[in-house]
């Protein structure tokens, strides 16, 4: 009798269960549909391309892996993503948190938000007008170096090609960091301004000064808003090849010269079976650094 | 919460059926075949033509789905009875009449099958009398009475005038030998009207006359806002075609203009841009049944019921003649039954009558692209098309112009496309990734089907050899140029590659201090200019970029640019910097882009001394008479022209490559088209470059050419065939008699083009490092050496990837 109890229980909170699950999966349904239809079936579609030739489809093996990663084009690109990644995303996650800090203190920030929030408003095209004013050849920034100069007596005209030298990196780093401070600036503020004021005033009333404030209670409480900081750069850092691509066009200087240009060449000259297979591996790569973020994230929590 | 989770799932599948009917098909209601064409206002429905023709059930009986029915070409040659014909005329009898100034009057007693010349009515010998006479125009009303319009040779005082001949159906004649106005100017133009009322222009005044055809008196009959270029009746309705305005009503019995927006606006957008009226139409209007008529054009012919809020397209320009580029439309009249008789220059006249039986669009399909729209193209695809009824082309045009497509995103959706297996059966690769379509197997080798085109299909094989990679030849071109330098013989003699015309160029500036040598207004232009003759060389056989050879063509393009630049006036600097500008500005489909290298236009440079040598492409063989020309004039007598060599020699710039898509759904058209395409009867109608069918060509260097027989221009070998002329700012003017080459010159032009065998096909991506790092070489920006490093950087990244 009582085995024939334990088995209606157990009957019970299994429809329970289903009961419960159903509208989540049911909710789910239509966004993995559209995940699988519009993103997955397509990924494996090219995965299956990766071991193909573009056109005739004829079976290749690993030879379009082989020939990506012998191809100086992909690799030079893939150094240039990862160096920009590299230093754009803790520069833009610092400035961020520097500009945040001070913010914080303000009674109304909200004007000085918006500010900060202005350049995402701006068209790219507009974007790229400014750069192509300023840093060209015949551009503001070396008219005014160059009236400097002469002011100074120290040096003479000025004519460089900013866009056109190793200096160009360093043109799409500012860049980038004058478009997405401001968001950065925006999400640490939340993560700051939602630390309860009672943490701070029990330290404070321990004796903790500004620096052990911001040291032991402020940054460990930081720490969700830290990671959805990264991932969020992380992803925008490669929507910076509309800037790069309308200034420089499909070949800009070889230090700006991302992984994007090289998918969008290689589409252009029906290289398919060598960006399936180089598609492959960044999309390998992505994935492997956002489930490790997102590790380091569970520990974190 | 069971309420809640209810709600929860209905809300879901709410939610799916929205998104998956977004996914759905609905709304596209194309008919078949009619998608992606460019025609304007195109869509023969199947409702309209079965109005049309009243037959259509009968037609769709045994095609379920599929509507039925249209009008088709009926085409007779009169070319060898006409030169200009001033149009075609339906009598009252039911025969016809055309016109001609120099075969006199046409008549057809059979619907327009067949011709027989006759004397004008009143001018018994026309050949006589056209030697002391111009003719402007002559007309027929519908009755058979003749006006002719014409001006006689004049005498050194004599004021210029033009009389009328005029005469009735019963052989009586008006002379008028001066149409007299009261407004200065002289008659241009006439036209009949209800009633054998004749209606007179004067030239100048926008003043419409009407002329007393018993005395030959003129009355003016009314002021107009604009000079019309063709005036038809309808009605109490005057029609008049303007530039300005398009097609205008002006009610004769009310006395006022009609509004008709529908038209005007059917006019801007479709024909006034590129109007043109010069003894053809490029758009022309007949009046058809009670307040109705009809427009054609390059879209086709268009019903319009005056007022309407409609424009009807009933003949479908892309089917028909309309869309053929090469011709224009000389006149068009009704016919009963709904039918039209169109006469089109070149002695073209066709007869356009409504089939029931023939599909609404035609069953078979060849699609053609190009990346920027061709009229070579559409030439052949309008002869295609009148020699296969039954079949269409769609002609997709990747950079229309009107729209903000980058090439490289035309180029992906050509991409999708080819990669989809719905690409389009004609490949135009000029600007498309070419060699990388050979290496992956887009294009068909064409190698046997060209070793099959003989006798009038052949094509010149050294052109088509140049083309045959790893014994496969996968496309080639419609026409060529070829780079070419004009100058003194003594200067020509010292030149043979790019060094010696570096320094001919530098003795050339000591010998002319201040003076302009040749025209070379921009350091871009100056790097683009030479590139043909050297770029083949740019790239070694193993495929990497060659420094050294680009590092020596930059230099003496230094050199010549230095030479051409040093010491010019600060008047010839200012013209270089407009020009520049212009050049920067300009569209590369516009005329000033494409032409700043043609060899043909810089004759007046040199007749007026602004310069002693010049060199660019010799494209056509109108260039080559100009140039040839020259030396005709005193003190010019040893100019020559020369092909031009760089690092590379025989070099040839091919235009139109043309490849059929290996993956076609329809090979067996898409090869018809490609023989079409490349036949001596299309191509001896290219006047742009010269062509590569071998029969076609020679006729081009001859002048039986048929585009000057059909421009009414008869001269043998080294007579005068033409002049131009033109003026400077200062006042400065130059006239210069073009000549028909000799026989002797037109074989050594072709003698050329038998030796040519190098391509310069244009690498976009090198060409624009080249232009943007060489200009700033030329400009002082960059050191040689720094140049050099910069092209080979972004080029060697181009050829990795």
């Amino acid at each position: 009798m009582a085995e024939q109890k334990g088995n209606v229980h157990k009957k019970g909170s299994v429809k329970t269960a289903v009961r419960r699950h159903v509208p989540f999966a049911l909710f789910l349904l239509p966004s993995f549909g559209g995940v699988l239809l519009f993103v997955l079936l397509p990924f494996l579609d090219v995965m299956k391309r990766s071991f193909h030739t573009a056109v005739t489809t004829e079976f290749t093996g690993l030879k379009n892996y082989h020939v990506i990663f012998h191809n100086q084009a992909f690799l030079l690109a893939v150094q240039n993503t990862i160096r920009f990644t590299l230093v754009c995303i803790p520069l833009l996650v610092l400035a961020g948190l520097l500009v945040a800090f001070p913010l914080s203190t303000l009674k109304d920030a909200g004007l000085i938000k918006s500010v900060y929030l202005f350049p995402l408003a701006m068209p790219t095209a507009t974007i790229v007008l400014v750069w192509k004013m300023v840093f060209y050849r015949q551009g503001f920034l070396n008219l005014l170096l160059t009236k400097l100069g002469e002011v100074t007596g120290k040096w003479g005209p000025v004519r460089i090609d900013y866009l056109g030298t190793g200096a160009s990196f360093w043109v799409l780093v500012a860049s980038y960091l004058w478009k997405n401070t401001g968001y950065t600036v925006v999400l640490w503020l939340a993560g700051i301004l939602a630390i309860p004021n009672e943490l701070l005033e029990a330290a404070r009333v321990d004796g903790a000064g500004r620096w052990k404030c911001i040291r032991y209670i402020i940054l460990p409480n930081l720490k969700g808003s830290f990671y959805t900081i990264v991932i969020l750069s992380f992803l925008n850092s490669f929507k910076i090849y509309r800037e790069a691509y309308l200034v420089a066009g499909s070949y800009p200087q070889e230090d700006i010269y991302l992984l994007q240009h090289l998918f969008n060449n290689w589409f252009v000259n029906m290289e398919f079976d060598k960006m399936a297979a180089a598609a492959v591996c960044v999309g390998i790569v992505l994935f492997g650094a956002i489930m490790l973020l997102q590790r380091l994230w569970d520990k974190a929590e | 919460m069971r309420g809640k989770n209810i709600l929860a799932v209905c809300l879901i599948f709410c939610m799916m059926a929205g998104v998956l009917s977004g996914c759905g098909n609905g709304g596209a209601d194309v008919s078949g075949g009619q998608q992606g064409t460019d025609a304007a206002g195109s869509g023969i429905s199947g409702g309209q033509t079965n109005e049309e023709g009243g037959q259509a059930g009968e037609g769709e009986s045994g095609n379920e789905n599929k509507a039925m029915g249209r009008y088709v070409e009926n085409t007779v040659d009169i070319s060898e009875y006409t030169t200009l014909s001033c149009g075609v005329t339906e009598l009252n009898d039911g025969s016809f009449c055309i016109l001609d100034q120099t075969a006199g009057m046409l008549v057809s007693e059979d619907g327009g099958v067949t011709w027989k010349a006759e004397a004008v009515p009143g001018i018994p010998d026309l050949e006589t009398f056209t030697k002391d006479n111009y003719i402007f125009t002559m007309k027929a009303d519908t009755d058979g009475t003749i006006a002719v319009l014409s001006s006689p040779s004049l005498g050194e005082d004599e004021a210029f005038h033009t009389g009328l001949l005029l005469t009735g159906p019963d052989g009586n004649t008006l002379t008028v030998t001066e149409l007299t106005a009261s407004e200065e100017g002289y008659v241009r133009n006439i036209w009949f009207g209800p009633e054998g009322r004749l209606f007179a222009e004067i030239i100048g005044s926008s003043v419409l006359y009407e002329v007393d055809t018993s005395s030959g008196d003129m009355h003016k009959y009314m002021s107009l806002p604009n000079a019309p270029d063709l005036i038809q009746f309808q009605g109490d309705y005057m029609i008049l075609l303007t530039a300005q305005d398009g097609i205008t009503f002006y009610d004769m019995k009310e006395e006022k203009w009609v509004d008709d927006d529908v038209l005007a606006e059917f006019m801007r957008q479709n024909y006034l841009d590129d109007y043109y009226c010069y003894e053809t139409f490029t758009v022309y209007m007949v009046p058809g049944e009670e307040n109705v008529i009809y427009v054609a054009g390059k879209g086709g012919v268009y019903r319009h019921v005056i007022g309407g809020s409609a424009m009807e397209q009933i003949i479908d320009g892309t089917l028909t003649t309309f869309s053929n580029p090469s011709v224009s439309i000389v006149n068009m009249i009704t016919l009963k039954n709904n039918e039209f008789m169109v006469l089109f220059n070149g002695g073209k006249l066709v007869r356009y009558g409504y089939d029931p039986d023939v599909p609404t669009v035609p069953d078979e399909l060849v699609t053609v692209y190009s990346l920027r729209e061709e009229d070579k193209v559409r030439q052949a695809i309008a002869q295609y098309q009148a020699q296969n009824p039954q079949a269409f082309v769609r002609y997709e045009v990747g950079l229309s112009g009107s729209d903000a497509v980058a090439r490289e995103d035309a180029i992906k959706k050509l991409n999708t496309e080819l990669m989809a297996g719905s690409g389009p059966d004609i490949l135009i690769l000029d600007g498309l990734p070419m060699n990388s379509y050979i290496e992956k197997g887009v294009l068909l080798d064409l190698s046997d089907h060209i070793s099959q085109m003989t006798g009038e299909q052949e094509l010149m094989p050294n052109i088509v050899e140049s083309f045959r990679q790893d014994g496969k030849i996968y496309s080639v071109p419609v026409t060529f140029t070829i780079p070419a330098a004009l100058g003194r013989e003594e200067d020509l003699s010292q030149i043979h590659d790019l060094t010696s015309l570096a320094d001919t160029m530098e003795r050339l500036r000591e010998d002319n201090p201040g003076q302009e040598i040749m025209e070379m207004f921009s350091e871009e232009v100056a790097v683009k200019w030479l590139l043909p003759v050297s770029a083949p060389a740019f790239v070694d056989e193993a495929g990497n970029l060659d420094s050294q050879v680009i590092a020596e063509y930059l230099e003496k393009v230094n050199r010549i640019y230095t030479a051409a630049a040093d010491g010019i006036s600060e008047t010839i600097r200012q013209r270089h910097e407009n020009m520049r500008e212009m050049y920067r500005a300009a569209n590369p489909d516009d005329y000033f882009a494409e032409a700043y290298n043609s060899l043909g236009n810089t004759t007046g440079e040199i007749m007026m001394g602004e310069a002693v040598f010049a060199a660019g492409n010799l494209k056509n063989t109108y260039g080559f008479q100009e140039v040839l020309s020259i030396n005709k004039v005193e003190g010019y007598e040893d100019m020559r022209v020369i092909p031009l060599d760089g690092h590379s020699s025989h070099v040839f710039v091919p235009d139109v490559m043309t490849g059929i898509n290996a993956s076609s759904a329809h090979p067996e058209e898409a090869a018809a088209f490609f023989d079409v395409l490349m036949s001596k009867e299309v191509q001896q109608l290219y006047y742009d470059g010269f062509v590569v069918n071998k029969t076609a060509l020679t006729s081009q260097l001859s002048p039986d050419w048929v585009v000057l027989k059909n421009g009414g221009m008869d001269v043998d070998y080294g007579e005068v065939s033409s002049s131009i002329g033109g003026s400077w700012e200062d006042g400065r003017e130059y006239t210069l008699n073009i000549y028909m080459p000799t026989k002797e010159e037109y074989q050594e032009l072709y003698d050329i083009f038998c030796k040519l065998d190098t391509p310069y096909i244009a690498e976009p991506v090198m060409e624009e490092a080249l232009t943007e790092f060489g200009a700033q070489y030329l400009s002082g920006y960059l050191s040689l050496e720094e140049a050099v490093e910069k092209i080979q950087n972004k080029v060697d990244l181009y050829m990795a990837e």
